[in-house]
């Protein structure tokens, strides 16, 4: 067996990738949308569409690209500051620079500020949970980091000075490199004699990532251990610790005499994105101007973000951005009309889409005030019927402008901040809020906001073809997928199986087709499993197989079936026997029908993963699937 | 200089550390609590003792494993010795790293012993916290307590510094001579904290007003006072608060309250009444900063705890009754009648174990139907188009499973099994809510979900 294979074996889980059958005729259509308007939008249209939707994809990620890594520099810029900025006057005594990062993902990178390197050699240990069962491989592994970092240093200034050929300063680089380079153990004692080894001044950073899934036992001995260090002059501890969750944890975990070391120097960096909204609105900000601000974002779409933000508390950014993407996605994929959101495209403008357009609630609300105001009647008919090309040019006139919901968010945004000084609101809910005509409620919070009143008022206006520019949660598609359910299917199909078996599907069984009693009986019965299902559902966890036959009895259309068996045995003839050795008692026979039933029904509920028999007990199963109690 | 209250430990200290080994035994312990002069006293003899007296340092507490403090054994002695006898020349190269067993280390010694005979026949060994190494085992003091027969030249004097004296104890038959440090008293303490921290203390409290030893000596005799019940004698306790304190303490100096150190006292009295401060200091003043800051549980997140913690302590045969969904059905403790008190209230006993699908199915059954707090219902409209296409429940989807799996780091929920590699989404898993009621109970006010009627049987 290769080590491969051994690996392989080893593992708890398998990935395996089905091989995609390779679809020969997919390479003219190689864009994933397809033609709208009931298949008569035009393919050079479709072309245009997915173009367009490219352009603004690229435009929207080019941004969110841009926001995310202008908020790492200046994160990374906030730590490097945090962990060796100058402060001598802090260090009374020895002890660690401690630096606690709050809900961080613990990819944090850390750079170290430029110190002489000619002095000083940086190291940066990473820890991790897995790597750190106990004090004695926490110990090795570090020291290991910093002798490997610092070897390595070394032997890149002995290649810079041999490339110089200057053989004096080879000489009284190898004097501060001493034979006890063999001698050194990776504990304590390296650092002990760090200085006498290299040369230089040693400056570790010791990250440890995902603090809370750590042995806090092994950390407080490990840390109590470093303290023993520090008495060193040369060498400089940074402690740098990535919480997921509160600073509370370690606070409850680590013993008194580690935490009073730890406070004596010490700083919290909060760096979870969804901390304060900046880089949410920022990213929302400009997604509403990705499209010039054309698009109408509709209420439970905004709520559908606020809800699903509000259930997720770390990669808050990302969601976000995925929400929207998709958004943005699915309403070019499903709206002829995105087309026009580059009003150039005015030009494709026909009669389908006309057709469409009168239909729009806006637009005829709007004929309707027209109507009310009296305007000419000659005006109305051709804003109608479309003479004189008068609806394409109402059309095209409402193209180039943009939206006032958004233009008005930005401005209060704009007023918050800068008047109010307000910085932790978040846009996405002053839109929702705005779209509600709640505005005034949402500022409450910010009581210097009323000197600007008059500039914050603001009255949700109906824009004409507003609907055609909306991005919103249809039919909950986004629900559907981008947060798929758990087993849903099944249980679904179960309970409501006409969706998945078609009533008028005609079945193999042709020759019992004709029977008056059978269609009775569909008409009343269900497949065995979905019948079988609704009972289980309401069953106990430890399930009793003879109650749930008993159950599963009574819930049968026992008239029904008898029928349709006393008609079915005039052309089955084991069936007529079945009945004559039974003694044609109906309570019989419906019993014994009842039972092949309910104990196929439940070998396929084995099957499936519902149930589960007992070994030791077969009149019980498991219950496995609770949904629906 | 000596130290203090330690006289009669430092006599016999010294007169163990001398170069004739027929006047003393091998091996000597030192047994006392941390913060009791061990160190100090040893140290102050030996960096007093004459030059001729050869020692050396080790601190088992730094090197974690036996295998490294035999090795770090060897290679001290040695380092100790070239520097000391620089003239003898270097004995010849014995890599430390090769010392992997007791046997090699007396191998090593030997060498060392032997190359160095002429001018050093007695070395002192201190292993400074012998206890404090993270692998000790019983055999490890034995192995060391005859390392000195096992030299055929020289002499070694092995110093044990040990806190423990249960770890003595186990050796007590060897009849070892032990010199004891015991614990001070607050008297001595107060002695040793003003002569030991008085110049650190002034040194950040710059005024060239004379009275500043006073000062100190009051603020110290004030700390132990307050915290000499939390602390014990405790020295690295209380050196630990007074570094906390008396910064803070100093902003309260002004040239009023330098003369007068009962108003002093009292106008810094809050900072006597507690040991510190949490990490995260709210500062009353900078709450809509602070805004956000603790890691907030989403609600989805606390009714899972809240359905969790009904797996875990209510008995799923009533399961259907106090959760349906049924109109009709009562649900909650009303549904199944007057039921026996139970005799011991099952909050107090250990969580039992779940499967996930019946934490699933209370939390949906538990997971409020609609806002009704936010006010849709008003713009939706009952009976209308929208809310037929509501679901009329919650639905287990990703979000949940990554609550879960959060609630799962947080270890508020847990599994059964003790392995870490488990497949969580496995069927046989089974899982154990790991909050305790008080918290449960504050979880579901904060949702505004009365779950004391689900145990109204308990006596609470």
């Amino acid at each position: 067996m290769n080590i491969n294979e051994f690996a392989d074996a080893q593992k708890t889980h398998n990935v395996i990738y089905p091989i995609l059958p390779k679809d020969h005729g997919s390479d003219e259509r190689c864009i994933p949308f397809v033609p709208l308007l009931d298949g008569d939008e035009s393919t050079e249209i479709m072309h245009e569409r997915w173009q367009l939707y490219n352009q603004l994809y690229i435009h929207f990620h080019s941004q969110v690209d841009n926001i995310v890594s202008n908020g790492e520099i200046e994160l990374k810029h906030n730590i490097t500051k945090l962990l060796f900025s100058d402060d001598h006057s802090l260090k009374t005594k020895e002890t660690f620079r401690t630096l606690f990062l709050l809900g961080s993902d613990s990819d944090t990178p850390i750079e170290f500020d430029i110190i002489d390197p000619t002095k000083t050699v940086n190291v940066l240990v990473d820890m991790t949970a897995k790597e750190s069962p106990n004090v004695r491989m926490m110990l090795k592994r570090a020291m290991f980091k910093v002798f490997s970092t610092a070897q390595a240093d070394y032997n890149n200034i002995q290649a810079v000075i041999k490339e110089n050929g200057d053989n004096e300063s080879i000489s009284e680089a190898l004097n501060g490199m001493p034979q006890l380079l063999t001698e050194v153990s990776y504990d304590l004692s390296l650092i002990e004699n760090f200085k006498s080894i290299f040369g230089k001044d040693l400056n570790i950073v010791l990250n440890f990532k995902d603090v809370d899934s750590f042995s806090f036992h092994a950390l407080d001995a490990f840390i109590q251990l470093l303290k023993n260090a520090l008495k060193y002059e040369s060498v400089m501890f940074h402690l740098v610790f990535n919480i997921n969750t509160n600073i509370s944890i370690m606070e409850k975990n680590l013993s008194q005499s580690t935490l009073r070391l730890l406070k004596r120097n010490y700083s919290i960096l909060d760096i979870s994105s969804n901390r304060g909204f900046k880089y949410a609105n920022k990213v929302f900000e400009c997604f509403l101007e990705t499209v010039d601000n054309k698009l109408n974002l509709s209420e439970n779409f905004i709520e559908f973000i606020l809800e699903k933000m509000a259930n997720n508390t770390h990669h808050n950014l990302q969601l976000l951005t995925k929400i929207l993407d998709y958004s943005l996605m699915s309403y070019f994929y499903e709206n002829p009309f995105a087309v026009f959101i580059d009003p150039f495209n005015v030009k494709y403008l026909n009669d389908s889409y006309l057709k469409l357009l009168k239909k729009c609630p806006t637009y005829m609300f709007f004929l309707d005030e027209l109507v009310k105001e009296g305007a000419p009647v000659n005006e109305i008919s051709n804003l109608l019927t479309n003479e004189e090309d008068a609806i394409e040019q109402f059309f095209a006139e409402f193209l180039v402008r943009d939206n006032p919901t958004n233009r008005h968010a930005k401005a209060v945004a704009n007023i918050l901040e800068e008047k109010c000084n307000a910085q932790n609101y978040n846009l996405i809910e002053l839109y929702y809020n705005l779209l509600t005509d709640n505005l005034d409620n949402y500022l409450k919070k910010w009581p210097e906001c009323m000197l600007y009143k008059q500039e914050l008022s603001f009255e949700s206006v109906d824009t004409i073809f507003k609907e055609l520019f909306t991005l919103g949660n249809k039919n909950d598609l986004l629900s559907e997928a981008m947060f798929p359910k758990y087993k849903g299917n099944m249980e679904d199909d179960l309970l409501c199986w006409e969706r998945v078996i078609n009533a008028n599907d005609e079945g193999s069984l042709e020759d019992i087709q004709e029977l008056e009693s059978l269609s009775a009986l569909n008409r009343e019965l269900g497949p065995i499993v979905g019948e079988l299902f609704k009972v289980y559902r309401e069953a106990p966890i430890v399930i009793n197989l003879f109650d749930l036959y008993t159950t599963f009895k009574v819930l049968l259309p026992r008239k029904r079936v008898l029928e349709f068996i006393r008609d079915y045995s005039t052309k089955d003839k084991a069936l007529k026997k079945f009945i004559n050795n039974n003694g044609d008692d109906d309570s019989i026979i419906f019993d014994k029908v009842v039972l092949i039933l309910f104990m196929q029904g439940i070998h396929d509920y084995d099957n499936m993963g519902l149930t589960n028999t007992l070994s030791k007990n077969p009149d019980f199963v498991d219950k496995h699937v609770w949904r629906g109690m | 200089m000596s130290t203090l209250f330690r006289e009669y430990q430092e006599t016999s200290l010294k007169s163990f550390i001398s170069n004739d080994h027929t006047l003393t035994p091998p091996n000597v312990i030192l047994l006392g609590p941390s913060g009791t002069g061990k160190t100090t006293t040893l140290n102050s003899i030996l960096s007093a003792s004459s030059n001729d007296i050869v020692h050396a340092t080790i601190r088992p507490s730094e090197l974690v494993t036996w295998k490294s403090l035999i090795q770090a054994t060897s290679r001290v002695i040695q380092q100790t010795l070239i520097l000391k006898f620089p003239q003898i020349g270097a004995p010849p190269a014995l890599d430390p790293l090769q010392v992997e067993d007791y046997f090699g280390l007396v191998k090593d010694l030997n060498i060392v012993m032997s190359h160095y005979s002429a001018v050093c026949s007695t070395v002192h060994i201190v292993f400074d916290g012998f206890d404090l190494l993270q692998d000790i085992d019983a055999s490890l003091l034995l192995v060391f307590l005859k390392l000195h027969e096992q030299i055929s030249t020289g002499h070694l004097k092995c110093v044990f510094v040990i806190r423990d004296s249960y770890f003595v104890h186990r050796y007590s038959n060897f009849v070892i001579p032990t010199v004891v440090f015991p614990r001070y008293t607050q008297q001595q303490l107060l002695k040793i904290l003003c002569i030991s921290r008085s110049r650190d203390l002034s040194s950040q409290y710059n005024n060239s007003n004379t009275s500043g030893v006073e000062v100190i000596e009051n603020f110290i005799q004030l700390i132990l006072q307050s915290f000499y019940s939390y602390t014990g004698s405790n020295i690295s306790a209380i050196n630990d608060i007074i570094d906390l304190k008396w910064p803070q303490y100093i902003a309260f100096l002004d040239n009023e309250t330098l003369k007068d150190s009962a108003t002093l006292y009292r106008r810094a009295r809050h900072l006597f009444t507690f040991v510190d401060e949490p990490l995260n200091k709210d500062d009353g003043e900078d709450q809509s900063a602070n805004n956000g800051v603790e890691h907030e549980l989403s609600k989805i997140a606390r009714y899972i705890l809240i359905a969790a913690y009904f797996c875990s302590y209510t008995n799923p045969r009533y399961d259907p009754s106090l959760f349906s969904r049924k109109a009709g059905i009562k649900s909650g403790r009303a549904s199944y009648g007057r039921r026996k008190q139970l005799e011991e209230n099952p909050t107090h006993r250990q969580a039992a174990t779940f499967s996930l699908e019946r934490l699933l199915a209370i939390f949906q059954a538990i997971y409020p139907l609609d806002d009704s707090d936010n006010g849709n219902d008003a713009k939706k409209g009952r009976g209308s188009l929208e809310q037929l296409l509501q679901e009329p429940y919650i639905r287990p989807n990703i979000e949940v499973f990554q609550t879960i799996a959060e609630l799962y780091s947080l270890k508020w929920l847990a599994t059964s099994t003790m392995s870490v590699n488990v497949d969580l989404l496995s069927a046989k898993v089974r899982w154990r809510v790991n909050v305790a009621w008080e918290i449960i109970l504050e979880i579901a006010s904060s949702v505004d979900f009365d779950i004391q009627q689900y145990f109204s049987d308990i006596a609470i």
